[in-house]
């Protein structure tokens, strides 16, 4: 908001130079964004806290604040600057009270009007403004229209109240109505944009149509113009509500509504009337028929109770009494003491600060004029209880931590996703995805249900840098449950993606395996021993959480602890792969981290080490092509007992150099027990009994 | 008859000297060869008298199987020596290999350690739901609707099916406070980090997306006077900066669920540091726009409204909250210039931290 130096400075003779005040006021009450000379006078843009609008929008409000803060004197003339030199109003407000042959006023809805205030005007004399509020208002940024709109402009720059000038002669029916639009209600504005109205939005008719947008801007119908004899001054303060839903549905602001949005004192309307009609007199030779004031509610001043040893404990200071109250009084508030409180003061604050409710409000009062920059920062005492430290957290970080050891980078994608994925997601997910009301554009319209979507395509993206990229990303997904939901946590899971990438010209299932060896890792790492990967022979469309989809067909594994799930993982299908035109091969997966976080906390168990070797024996067999290894490993380990510590597979061959379609597995069998040394003949048995069970098969043949 | 200590100490200084294998074997042959030193004192001992021969021989038999040993040890010392001399000399000037390791994100390094920085100061890391009520989010907080205050924060409403409760996607993690206070008894000393969400058109400086870190401290008398003591300690630590303190200024501001309230700033971290107490002065650098001072936070005094919504009676409490945004610290601290940056997928970018 714009403030003029000079302007100020009539009100503060002892003004001191603006970059000091701008140093000031930016320190104790609100920021100057902008100091800038202009034309022989320095304008400060500043942002006037909204809760501060009530009382500071204005220069004669901003000057009050200054005087405070610098421990000035206000001007003896007060409010009468430029213009204006005669002191006193020449119309008697209350004498004439407006006819209502000449003008009727309605308020269909009581609680939008705090105040309806106002007068018509007659002969007035249309011409441009003297020169000085030409020049005034310009350096504003406010552009001079004719002497009766400047003067609304120029009250309300100077008190804080917007006000309306409507050409008596266009208000049809000589009636006034406030009330809501109906929803097929439209209106052009003074400056030419039409707005379809509903009934959120507060307006003003005549016995015809609506002329006015309350609060927000004058309607094209009801404009004066050079013949306007007659004018009716209106000075309303609205509910603020009313004013700011309004303009935010019709996306307007300006000057009025900002004031009006915030909150405006309704005593402020009298006075600016007053002076508005002094000048007016002066300036367009108006002569005044009649008032109004609807005022049912009137608004006084507030009396807070003040305990200066609360602020000091507030504040973390030591200010004495006699400097707070002296604070208080340089903000125009009446201080005195409580009866049978010695303690205790009364602070009465006048109407124009709508901000100060609580003695918490007063305090800042006193915090921010004392001067932050005085309170000595302290070291906080008192019990000092050990942070705590939240085992989910501590997981989440761990995994990042394993990821980025086994060679990952980590990335962090939109929480968003558009059209782009959503095409991709299988009807389930569709059906569960929650959708932004207002997005930001197509490509960020709903939430992600799942990560590697938007995994797969980052992956895409920074292929075009580099080759061999390895990318996880643990991350909140959100959908809707098939239940309702208890509170907004439920909607929420935090899962983890992962991806590797492999030039084409390796062998197709590497990435595959590298992902798995890489998980495998992971999965130990955090004393989850009993993974397992779950070959699972339906489709994976409608597979885990609907991840599967993204996976290729025939080339993927559930991961399971037990029978619970705990994600899922596999080569990128090749639609998707054509799709974001990936050339190399790309393995993928996602695990659902609230899962597994819940049963790390289970298996962390101490697992004793034994004291006694290990003996290590070495099995080779020769099976049919289609036999998997799992099938191999299930007969060892089944038949192994409990002194088969692990089974390594550590070389598998099928080459040229074997007959009859068939394979070669070659295994360590590793032997310990945890109470003896183990002899070999007792291995030897439990080695014959593996041999034996695995060539119970026909076909296959161990080598010996 | 030679005196065997003599021998010994001759022997030995000579072994020690020795700096070949060759010289070592001519060494040997003096010694023990044929006609050696100690051979001719173990061939004399014949005629030496009875009681004597069996002190004088155990001695010299000791001083021989020393001498043995200390020869075979060089010996060994000298073949290994020559061995390694033969290996291959390694190009030191050779590139390293490198070790495929992953790196994490900027934003993780970051916030694990400024929820470090707090955990010093015994404050709890808390998280809560990125998706909110309109409750918790706004009329908690005492920000009621239709009120200007709300404008404050561009919001992403969520489509819900029934319209008894709005749904949007949080606007700050100032919710997490009443979640957290409702559940918890004082003294509170918490710190909440997480993603938050503003409807907001992106540039370099702006995002729809990012991180914001939150924190309590409530207790009886809890002041404005600790506020600074907190949050100066975190700076200096998050900036490292050991050297020059860094000074802290609060100024006014509003914000509904504090009162009173203040924007944070500090001294400006890559400029003059003391600038920010005499405004006037014109020097500074780009980061601050020459004025020598930073915002980085906004906070206050937690509203009484606040703790009331939260179940607590603000007659018993009182403390101080405050937030800042993640992503610009970390842009200042690694000079980072562009804050979509944090979503790319660039390697280019990922691989630096």
């Amino acid at each position: 908001m714009k403030f003029s130096y000079n302007w100020l400075k009539e009100y503060i003779p002892k003004l001191p130079e603006p970059k000091q005040v701008a140093d000031l006021v930016t320190r104790h009450a609100f920021e100057v964004s902008e100091i800038k000379k202009q034309k022989g006078d320095v304008i400060f843009d500043i942002d006037i806290l909204p809760n501060r609008m009530p009382d500071a929008s204005s220069h004669r409000g901003l000057a009050q604040e200054i005087a405070a803060i610098m421990k000035l004197n206000l001007s003896a003339k007060g409010g009468s600057a430029s213009g204006g030199k005669s002191q006193k109003s020449k119309f008697n407000l209350k004498k004439k009270k407006l006819k209502k042959n000449d003008l009727e006023i309605s308020i269909l809805d009581k609680d939008t009007v705090l105040r309806y205030h106002g007068a018509l005007i007659k002969s007035i004399k249309i011409k441009p403004s003297p020169k000085w509020m030409q020049e005034r208002l310009g350096a504003l940024g406010i552009k001079s229209i004719n002497n009766v709109v400047d003067i609304t402009n120029y009250v309300m720059v100077e008190y804080g109240h917007p006000l309306h000038a409507f050409d008596y002669e266009k208000i049809h029916g000589r009636t006034l109505t406030i009330r809501k639009a109906k929803a097929d209600e439209a209106l052009e504005t003074l400056d030419g944009v039409s707005h379809s109205l509903s009934d959120d939005i507060l307006v003003i008719s005549d016995k015809d149509r609506i002329i006015d947008l309350a609060g927000i801007m004058g309607g094209k119908n009801s404009e004066m113009d050079p013949k306007t004899k007659t004018v009716f001054l209106q000075v309303a303060t609205f509910e603020p509500t009313f004013v700011h839903r309004a303009s935010r549905i019709l996306k307007k602001r300006t000057e009025a509504s900002l004031r009006y949005s915030a909150g405006i004192d309704p005593n402020l309307a009298g006075l600016a009337l007053e002076r508005a009609l002094l000048l007016l007199g002066e300036l367009a030779d108006g002569t005044v028929t009649g008032f109004i004031d609807i005022y049912p509610k009137p608004v006084y001043a507030r009396h807070i109770r003040f305990r200066p040893e609360k602020a000091n404990q507030v504040l973390g200071t030591r200010i004495p009494e006699k400097e707070m109250t002296s604070i208080l009084q340089r903000l125009s508030f009446d201080v005195s003491r409580k009866k049978n409180a010695p303690k205790e003061l009364i602070v009465k604050v006048p109407s124009l600060r709508r901000d100060l409710e609580l003695e918490e409000d007063l305090i800042e009062e006193v915090g921010r004029i004392y001067g932050y920059d005085q309170i000595e920062a302290k070291r906080p005492v008192g019990e000092l209880a050990p942070a705590a430290i939240d085992r989910h957290l501590f997981f989440k970080e761990k995994i990042r931590d394993l990821f980025r050891a086994s060679g990952f980078d980590e990335v962090r994608n939109y929480a968003f996703i558009g059209e782009k994925h959503i095409a991709d997601l299988g009807p389930q997910d569709r059906s569960a995805l929650i959708e932004v009301e207002n997005p930001q554009s197509r490509e960020f319209s709903h939430l992600r249900p799942i990560l590697l979507p938007s995994l797969a395509y980052a992956v895409s993206e920074a292929l075009k840098f580099s080759k061999d990229i390895r990318y996880f990303e643990v991350g909140r997904v959100y959908q809707w449950l098939p239940v309702t939901y208890r509170d907004t946590p439920d909607l929420e899971r935090l899962n983890l993606a992962f991806a590797i990438t492999h030039a084409k010209n390796q062998e197709g299932s590497q990435a595959f395996f590298e992902l798995k060896g890489a998980l495998d890792t992971i999965f130990e790492s955090l004393g989850l021993h009993d993974v397992w990967y779950d070959d699972v022979p339906a489709s994976p469309e409608t597979l885990t959480q609907g991840v599967g989809r993204f996976l290729h067909p025939y080339q993927f594994s559930e991961i399971k602890l037990g029978e619970k799930k705990l994600g899922i993982f596999g080569m990128l299908h090749p639609a998707l792969k054509k799709k974001f035109n990936i050339k190399d091969d790309l393995s993928v997966g996602e695990v659902f981290l609230d899962e597994l976080i819940g049963e790390t906390e289970k298996e962390k168990e101490y697992r004793p080490i034994s004291k006694y070797p290990a003996v290590t024996r070495d099995l080779a067999i020769l099976v049919p092509r289609d036999v998997r290894v799992v099938k191999v490993l299930d007969i060892i380990e089944n038949t192994g007992g409990s002194l088969l510590t692990d089974v390594d597979l550590f070389d598998m061959y099928e080459g040229d150099e074997i007959v009859d379609g068939k394979k070669n597995f070659a295994f360590h069998l590793i032997f310990q027990s945890t109470d003896r040394t183990l002899k070999d003949e007792e291995v030897e048995r439990v080695m014959q009994n593996i041999i034996k069970a695995l060539e119970e098969n026909i076909e296959w043949e161990v080598r010996k | 008859m030679e005196d065997l200590n003599r021998l010994e100490k001759e022997a030995k200084g000579e072994i020690a000297k020795t700096a070949s294998d060759a010289v070592l074997t001519n060494i040997r042959t003096k010694w023990l060869g044929r006609k050696g030193r100690l051979t001719m004192v173990l061939r004399g001992l014949k005629d030496l008298p009875e009681e004597d021969r069996r002190r004088v021989g155990q001695e010299a038999n000791r001083l021989k199987k020393t001498l043995e040993d200390l020869f075979e040890e060089r010996r060994v010392e000298f073949r290994e020596k020559e061995r390694v001399a033969k290996e291959k000399r390694v190009d030191v000037t050779l590139p390293g290999r490198k070790m495929p390791i992953g790196h994490l994100h900027p934003l993780t390094r970051a916030l694990r350690e400024i929820n470090s920085i707090f955990q010093s100061l015994g404050f709890s890391v808390v998280g809560g739901p990125e998706i909110e009520t309109e409750w918790y989010n706004f009329d908690a907080l005492n920000i009621p609707a239709d009120h200007p205050a709300r404008d404050m924060w561009d919001t992403f409403w969520l489509k819900t099916k029934d319209r008894k409760q709005k749904l949007l996607l949080r606007t700050h993690t100032s919710p997490v406070q009443i979640r957290y206070m409702k559940k918890h008894q004082p003294p509170f000393r918490i710190v909440i980090p997480g993603k938050v969400f503003r409807h907001e058109a992106t540039d370099a400086t702006h995002e729809m997306e990012f991180h914001q870190l939150e924190g309590l401290m409530v207790d009886k008398g809890i002041s404005i006077a600790h506020f600074k003591h907190v949050i100066g300690h975190f700076f200096e630590k998050f900036f490292e900066t050991k050297a020059k303190k860094i000074e802290v200024s609060l100024r006014p501001s509003f914000f509904p669920f504090t009162e009173p309230s203040f924007e944070v700033w500090i001294s400006c971290i890559f400029c003059a540091p003391r600038a920010t107490a005499r405004r006037t002065s014109r020097k500074g650098c780009s980061v601050c726009k020459y004025s020598g001072g930073l915002e980085v936070a906004g906070a206050g005094m937690v509203h009484p409204t606040v703790f009331h919504n939260a179940g607590l009676n603000p007659k018993d409490v009182q403390g101080f909250a405050f937030g800042f945004g993640v992503e610009r610290l970390v842009m200042m601290k690694y000079n980072i210039p562009d804050i979509r940056l944090f979503h790319s997928s660039d390697p280019r970018f990922l691989r630096q931290f």
